[in-house]
């Protein structure tokens, strides 16, 4: 019963250990109607494209726990529930190639007093071990206004026919940092009725609570822990970090202790390769840590200045041979102070002499050098401002950095993280559609994946 | 950003006690993508009809409390929520006359990774009936 069930095409993959490929996964399910102890579990045999896989070559994950066969024969106090999709892993040096492949899969059960035996073949296509996610960040006009609220916004992650959700935790959950138990039932309520998984979670730094001192040390270690402590509760083993490097080493253990990642942001002013992205490499290179790593932000790689910010400052009175005059020494990546200058010289206005500052602030490095990084990449900020009718990020060489990350094998999510929208907040009566803006960067990514 | 949610529209209205009208008030918004202390919001700049507003004059309300703005920055548990109103109180008294007045607001909040605090403005012209 339930053959046609067992195998789940999404999880179907690749698996990756910090670049390296080190074999392949799919998603099962129990062919029986009802949930079972994994004691209950005989066999589980895979065959894809006609090699097999026993017993002894696979290992069995559910529950956030891995287990070999042998050791579910031993385990009767872990269930494999009814439609939960367990993790079959083998392991093979360089994984499956791309495309469909051919899977048979039987499952052999000891419910009764019989063994049932059950198998399914089917052609199944490798799903790219890059995913697409989104930082609810992206829907922030909607909820300002009160049109979408957080489950709306869930639903909008799974409408775009995937999983990943990012949140930042003081946009959308009440009474933080301290939530009460209804909300976090509600919360995996959400996570389970949109098939949603919560990948990221961000939290923010704060400096200036008083106005007599900036915070303190302890304040933000504290601030920190409590960020840490709300995202294990939410189900979060990722979180985007914020804060001095000091405070973030203070917490680590803590971090580890609780299962959460703390990853760093590339975010501009920085670059792929600086100094505070070299410290944050040299320590997971030196102490071996698992609970450290990067995120970079898609908007660290700026070629053009950003098309929907001047031409806000046009609306609002900004010389146009001016401004272009600018985005051309960005291009050029001309000097900063001499550009200012010349705008001052040519007779700029406030608007022209804020953009050529402005201009100056975003930041471009090479989406290649992402390739080299991959092994301490956690998870992708995917930036955009603006999706043109082409279906490219008008500044962002969105392929360009997806092939570099593919060719450095790497696995994750990219959330995309829509902030065009306060580029309109001048205009009366427009206001930016950020879910269709999203679904146009999805079809992006769709294209430069491959999946 | 945000910047036409810093006096909301239609919001403006004359504020009474014991019978007397000791004021005006407006609904207000955070300014930013998330919510804040409001130990991190700064005095709101009002300017009637070109007349800056002392800030000792003004109050700040959310929740069913209300704060002077020094009190306020000493305020470090209550939160001001992203999709919360709150409510800005100018002590004026009488109000604002009827007929039109323009009304000149900036909300500035001491965002932690900006070097200086983060100002928005927004002006509406009013009419009091």
């Amino acid at each position: 019963m339930y053959e046609k069930y067992m195998l789940d095409e999404r999880s179907f993959q690749n698996v990756f250990d910090r670049g390296r490929v080190t074999g392949f996964q799919i998603g099962v399910r129990v062919t029986h109607y009802h949930g079972i102890p994994l004691s209950l579990i005989g066999q589980l045999d895979l065959t894809v494209d006609g090699v097999s896989y026993g017993t002894n070559d696979i290992t069995f994950s559910v529950k956030g726990r891995t287990f070999t066969i042998p050791e579910c024969w031993d385990t009767v106090d872990v269930r494999w529930d009814f439609a939960e999709v367990a993790i079959v892993t083998v392991k093979k040096e360089g994984g499956l190639a791309p495309g469909a492949h051919d899977i048979r899969f039987t499952q052999t059960l000891n419910a009764y007093e019989f063994p049932t035996v059950n198998s399914y073949r089917t052609s199944l296509a490798l799903q790219s071990a890059i995913k697409r996610g989104v930082t609810l960040y992206s829907y922030q006009q909607e909820v300002y206004m009160g049109k979408l609220d957080l489950e709306g916004m869930i639903r909008e992650v799974s409408e775009l026919d995937t999983d990943g959700v990012e949140i930042l935790a003081e946009a959308c959950v009440p009474d933080f940092p301290q939530p009460s138990g209804y909300f976090v039932d509600r919360w995996f309520e959400m996570m389970a009725k949109y098939r949603t998984k919560p990948v990221c979670y961000d939290s923010s730094f704060d400096a200036k609570n008083y106005t007599t001192r900036p915070n303190g040390r302890e304040e933000a270690i504290a601030k920190l822990r409590a960020d840490i402590q709300l995202a294990r509760r939410l189900g979060f083993r990722l979180m985007r970090a914020q804060g001095p490097m000091e405070v973030i080493l203070a917490c680590l253990g803590y971090a580890e202790d609780h299962g959460v990642n703390l990853g760093m942001e590339i975010h501009s002013p920085n670059v792929l390769r600086n100094e505070y992205t070299q410290e944050i490499i040299d320590h997971i290179r030196n102490t071996g840590t698992e609970s450290l790593s990067l995120i970079p932000d898609m908007g660290i790689f700026m070629r053009e200045p950003m098309r929907i910010c001047y031409e806000r400052h046009l609306r609002r009175g900004a010389t146009p041979r001016l401004v272009e005059y600018v985005c051309e020494a960005y291009r050029a990546r001309a000097d900063r102070e001499a550009t200012i200058e010349e705008v001052r010289r040519m007779g700029g206005n406030d608007l022209d002499l804020f953009w050529a500052n402005e201009a100056f602030t975003f930041t471009y490095c090479e989406p290649a050098d992402l390739k080299e990084l991959v092994p301490y990449i956690s998870h992708v900020h995917g930036k955009f401002y603006e999706m043109t009718a082409l279906g490219e990020e008008y500044s962002i060489p969105y392929g360009e950095a997806i092939a570099a990350l593919q060719a450095g094998n790497w696995a994750g999510y990219i959330a995309s993280e829509y902030e065009g929208q306060r580029h309109f907040h001048d205009l009366r009566d427009f206001e930016v559609d950020s879910i269709a803006e999203v679904r146009k960067h999805h079809d992006m990514l769709r294209r430069y994946i491959g999946a | 950003m945000f910047d036409s949610y810093i006096i909301g529209e239609g919001t403006v209205r004359n504020v009474e006690a014991a019978s007397e009208v000791v004021g005006f008030a407006f609904d207000t918004r955070i300014t930013y993508y998330r919510g804040l202390g409001v130990s991190m919001v700064e005095p709101f700049e009002v300017i009637l009809d070109g007349t800056a507003i002392p800030r000792e004059d003004l109050r700040f309300s959310l929740g069913g409390r209300t704060w002077t703005f020094a009190e306020l920055a000493d305020d470090f548990d209550t939160r001001w929520e992203l999709t919360e109103t709150a409510v800005v109180t100018v002590l004026l008294p009488g109000g604002l006359t009827p007929g039109e007045h323009e009304l000149d607001v900036t909300e500035v909040l001491r965002v932690s990774y900006l070097p200086f605090p983060s100002r928005a403005r927004f002006v509406r012209k009013i009419a009091i009936a």
